[in-house]
């Protein structure tokens, strides 16, 4: 059981800190969508 | 500044991989407890970035709270950080509740225990995951200052997980750090696992802190777009 249970502590870390990364990928998605909307102003051409 | 994230990138990995090397393979094996007592060397790391990450969202809060009418740029950009760094510290959080849990099992026989340290750790990642969604169902000036508030008080209960030991019997073992009674020889397995947990969360925080500036910015747009439509109308 100990070792089963190290390897799914590790796993369980991993796990974590990656879903964590996928919700910020989809923060990221709603970002770009709102820039795509709201765009930054260019300056004024000379 | 790409250049610099990928360079933070690499080393993180290589910190990383040496500290997996180490905790597997270099620390001797526990007496006691064999071979499970390596989630030791993911665990104790975890509670180390956990407290570091939730020090830098306080003082962020404060420094929102400070600059908010002084200094408003800076006081965003002290936001996104706050929110940036909370929110890896209830990941690290999270992983030290399971891998504490996962460890729990085959050494005390129980998964979990209502003891003052871990349920001070459970309502510590309570508050900080009541700050998030805060943060996620609310938003304008006013949930900014209700989150720093909040974040304030949250952080009392960092000094209180880490004390409880020392101030209550409790079945969790007493503090490693400042405590005494660890081998020597396990000290490489911790603070290189550490030093990795620290790199990879830093190098996160730079990313949803990168994030959350941008998407200030493009509140800030959309509010001023919203205000000319208006102006249009009234005309």
């Amino acid at each position: 059981m100990a070792h089963r249970h190290l390897v799914l502590a590790y796993v369980a870390a991993i796990t974590i800190h990656l879903g964590y990364l996928g919700w910020m990928g989809l923060k990221y998605r709603a970002l770009r969508r709102l820039e795509t909307e709201f765009p930054a102003y260019a300056p004024d051409p000379e | 500044m790409k250049t610099f994230r990928w360079i933070w990138l690499a080393l993180t990995i290589g910190l990383l991989g040496y500290g997996f090397y180490q905790a597997m393979y270099v620390v001797p094996t526990e007496a006691t407890m064999g071979e499970i007592q390596r989630i030791f060397y993911y665990h104790l790391p975890s509670w180390f970035a956990m407290s570091l990450f939730f020090a830098v969202n306080l003082g962020a809060s404060i420094t929102y709270l400070a600059c908010r009418r002084t200094n408003p740029l800076r006081a965003l950009s002290a936001d996104a950080l706050a929110l940036a760094s909370a929110e890896i510290g209830v990941v690290f959080c999270t992983v030290g509740l399971v891998t504490g849990s996962l460890w729990a099992r085959p050494v005390w026989g129980i998964w979990w225990t209502w003891d003052e340290r871990l349920t001070s750790t459970l309502v510590l990642w309570l508050i900080y995951v009541s700050y998030i969604l805060l943060r996620h169902f609310a938003d304008g000036e006013q949930m900014r200052t209700l989150a720093a508030v909040l974040a304030i008080f949250g952080y009392i209960d960092v000094p209180i997980v880490y004390f409880s030991t020392r101030w209550w019997r409790t079945q969790h073992p007493g503090p490693v750090i400042g405590g005494g009674g660890l081998d020597p020889s396990m000290w490489p397995g911790i603070l290189w696992n550490a030093a990795a947990f620290l790199a990879w969360g830093t190098f996160v925080v730079g990313l949803r802190y990168g994030i959350e500036r941008r998407r200030q910015l493009a509140e800030q747009r959309a509010s001023l777009h919203a205000l000319e439509a208006t102006l249009e109308l009234t005309k």
